[in-house]
């Protein structure tokens, strides 16, 4: 499951952040005639055929593995959280008729026509995005339905449930992420064709945008951050001592950079502590007492190691994008042109992965930092799960399935890009 | 009580819309698959054509009634998942490699071996899916499933769906997807004037609506060996469904053997429509043959409520948007005036 959803966040983010770069580039072509604009908004088009084909259908695996791996959790919160997927089921139906048209449109539809057609492509997936967060969201603080004696549900406030305490940080975070490593991802493709030489004004433009996109997301998304860890401090304090690995419950509680927690004598060794800052980051109060993991049962600490690491990864390569970001800022408010030394082509190159690296790694903070619960302080991962067996063959084969589609759908596009520019641009829908 | 019945409803008539849409869709693979092979390019490069603008939308039913069933039907939702792990498992692995390779089969610059081996892929798991969909739906009657009042689920990994009905079921699925896309690939055809590809595709209509029917008579056959219950009502709220059916059927290879295409073409959708409702009808008010019910399966009455409302607010956006769609690609438009073929 982990698997099918580390593939699909990928595949989701691009789906939420792609419509937008389309659009743009289709809104300069029309406006200024220009054919590099208009040949940039054709090929992404069709790139990102490919790609919402391929994450409509692992999205349709996770609707159904949601039921086929966690049966329990369906079984009871189905009727809590359904309805959510049920709006999110009808954004998910806008999108589609309208990528249908958007793709295949080009000379059915009026210039302004098939550029509006693009409009509910890029709400809707963001509506998707937002509906879908909510979600996980609700898993971390569940609320809007009360249990029976027996432990069934038996009154559910959809208002609730969507706009659970949780909900805002969490879609905004994730927004931004998608919206930045679209940006990054992009930038870090044409980086790549500059450094082989092919750096005509098609790839300087589009690296160029994308990380305008992405120097813009990039600091926002650190303030986005804080505000996230904020709430995680406050709603989910095991998961904030988890990912901060803080054992113990104490004031002025250090920020940690680095360091290797061991769940057996239960410290956090190797780290550089900045005394007092997390307490200040998280209360903006240096003073603050912070609950550490001692304080809750060994059985409802979630795997720290594994947290903390993915958290520190997490905030290192934000920094990193936010300074290449920053560079490019720079050069390009003295200079009027984007940075071209080698050096920072290749970190353009890296910022693409790392991005993405960036998102993974925030998504294992915020499901593994909420074990052993999968709906918190209701429901424990293990009783949720399917008591099927050959639950071991079932994820070999799905990662085995995963690799194969994700290399094949990488060498897709890889081709796609090796096109050359003056292929006729005309052709539409997922064809070449 | 009122609102499961409504939401039930509301499933069906996913369900059915999939069946039509989703399942030409299917059908379309299953006959790219029969078209491997130097002969059947054109055919293939036509039944790609049509689907592309619409694939996504289609495919969206499936989505909607499954998240109805979850949502609505938790309590019978679980048991389906716990008891059919396997055959849904297949289902949707047929459904993944479905759409990636749909994305992957149409790209021209990618070489002959990529494009028939992604065709191959997509041609089998169109077969797949419906199969062990058609699978997993008979094997709701058939008793295999067994739900306890605790909510304990019980049902052979392997022989909760592999009984005559289920198999029968399975094969009737494909054959009604496989006669979908038939009738609507040869009203297409002769639309456009693409007169040989008509009479292509009105051959296969005749061949796969002699599949359907003849395994929907050994269905109502397997019934009564296989799903006692179910075959308890086949004179009774069955009957109707099943003339209507025959009625459909028949009418609809006339329509083939005449050329008029349109009337094929709609004689297939009742007549698939048909089976789903009289099934459905039949099997009512269980939805799990013989523990679980709509009553006790459902969600609470505010869940339902509420998504009877969602469903409200979807429908004028929904609608409008979907027919913008299929009003721009529909069978009549010619492509090969305005766009170069790609």
């Amino acid at each position: 499951m982990g698997v099918a959803l580390g593939f699909h966040i990928v595949l989701a983010a691009l789906g939420v952040g792609m419509p937008l770069f389309l659009l743009f580039a289709e809104w300069r072509a029309n406006r200024t005639r220009d054919e590099v604009w208009m040949t940039m908004a054709r090929r992404w088009a069709k790139a990102f055929g490919v790609l919402f084909a391929v994450g409509a259908a692992t999205g349709t695996v996770l609707s159904f593995a949601l039921g086929l791996f966690w049966p329990k959790l369906m079984g009871d919160f189905g009727g809590v959280i359904g309805i959510v997927f049920a709006l999110e089921g009808i954004a998910f139906f806008g999108e589609a008729i309208f990528l249908g048209i958007y793709l295949y449109g080009w000379d059915r539809l009026s210039a302004r026509a098939h550029l509006l057609a693009g409009v509910p492509i890029a709400l809707c997936s963001a509506a998707s995005a937002w509906l879908i967060v909510s979600i996980n969201s609700w898993m971390n603080t569940p609320q809007g339905f009360t249990l029976s004696a027996s432990g069934n549900v038996i009154d559910v406030s959809a208002i609730h449930v969507l706009f659970n305490p949780a909900m805002a940080e969490q879609v905004v975070h994730m927004l931004l992420a998608a919206y930045m490593v679209t940006g990054f991802g992009l930038a870090s493709v044409y980086a790549l064709g500059i450094l082989k030489g092919r750096g005509g004004v098609y790839h300087r433009r589009a690296l160029a945008l994308g990380l305008a996109v992405g120097a813009v997301m990039a600091p926002a998304q650190v303030v986005v951050g804080d505000w996230a860890a904020r709430f995680v401090g406050t709603r989910e304090p095991a998961k904030l001592a988890a990912l901060e690995g803080q054992w113990e419950t104490q004031r002025r509680a250090p920020l940690r950079l680095g360091g290797i927690p061991n769940s057996n004598n239960e410290t956090t060794p190797y780290a550089i502590e900045i005394p007092g800052a997390l307490s200040f980051l998280v209360y903006r109060d240096s003073g603050a007492e912070i609950v550490g993991l001692k304080a809750f049962p060994k059985d409802e600490r979630p795997d720290v190691l594994p947290v903390h690491l993915a958290f520190q990864v997490m905030v290192a390569v934000g920094f990193g994008l936010v300074a290449l970001g920053v560079v490019f800022a720079w050069v390009w408010w003295r200079k009027r042109r984007i940075p071209e030394s080698k050096w920072f082509l290749r970190a353009v190159v890296l910022s693409g992965p790392a991005a993405f690296l960036a998102m993974e790694t925030g998504w294992v903070v915020t499901e593994v930092g909420r074990q052993p619960w999968i709906v918190k302080d209701l429901m424990r991962t293990a009783d949720a799960v399917t008591t099927r067996p050959g639950l071991g063959v079932y994820l070999v084969a799905t990662v085995a399935i995963y690799a194969l589609l994700g290399a094949a759908a990488v060498w897709m596009l890889a081709k796609l890009a090796r096109r050359p520019l003056s292929d006729p641009a005309s052709d539409g829908g997922y064809g070449g | 009580m009122a609102y499961e019945k409504l939401v039930l409803v509301v499933l069906m008539v996913g369900l059915t819309l999939y069946a039509w849409l989703g399942g030409a869709d299917l059908g379309r693979g299953v006959w790219e698959l029969l078209s491997m092979g130097r002969g059947g390019r054109e055919r293939r490069g036509a039944l790609s054509e049509a689907m592309g603008p619409v694939w996504e939308a289609n495919h969206v039913w499936l989505i909607f009634a499954l998240v109805v069933t979850f949502a609505a039907f938790p309590h019978a939702f679980e048991p389906i998942v716990v008891g059919l792990y396997l055959p849904v498992s297949l289902a949707v692995l047929g459904l993944l490699l479905r759409g990636s390779a749909f994305a992957f089969h149409v790209q021209d610059s990618a070489g002959v071996l990529w494009r028939s081996a992604w065709t191959c892929v997509f041609g089998v798991a169109s077969v797949a899916a419906p199969f062990f969909f058609g699978a997993s739906v008979a094997a709701l009657a058939t008793g295999r499933i067994r739900v306890s009042a605790g909510g304990e689920v019980r049902a052979a990994i392997i022989g909760s769906w592999t009984g005559l009905l289920s198999l029968v079921c399975g094969i009737l699925a494909v054959a009604i997807c496989a006669h979908l896309a038939a009738t609507y690939m040869a009203l297409r055809c002769s639309v456009r004037n693409e007169r040989d590809l008509a009479e292509e595709f009105r051959g296969r209509a005749l061949v796969s609506g002699g599949a359907v029917a003849v395994f929907a008579a050994l269905g109502i056959a397997a019934v009564r060996a296989d799903a006692p219950e179910l075959w308890v009502q086949m004179p009774h709220r069955g009957l109707p469904f099943i003339v209507l059916f025959a009625a459909a059927m028949i009418v609809g290879s006339v329509g083939l053997a005449v050329g008029r295409f349109a009337m094929a073409r709609i004689s297939s959708a009742i007549a698939a429509a048909a089976v789903l409702w009289g099934w459905a009808l039949a099997q009512w008010p269980r939805l799990i043959v013989p523990d679980v019910t709509a009553s006790s399966a459902a969600a609470p009455q505010a869940t339902l409520k509420a998504l009877v409302v969602v469903v409200a607010i979807a429908v004028p956006i929904a609608v409008p948007s979907l027919a913008l769609l299929f009003r721009i690609f529909g069978p009549a438009r010619s492509e090969s005036a305005s766009r170069p073929r790609s």
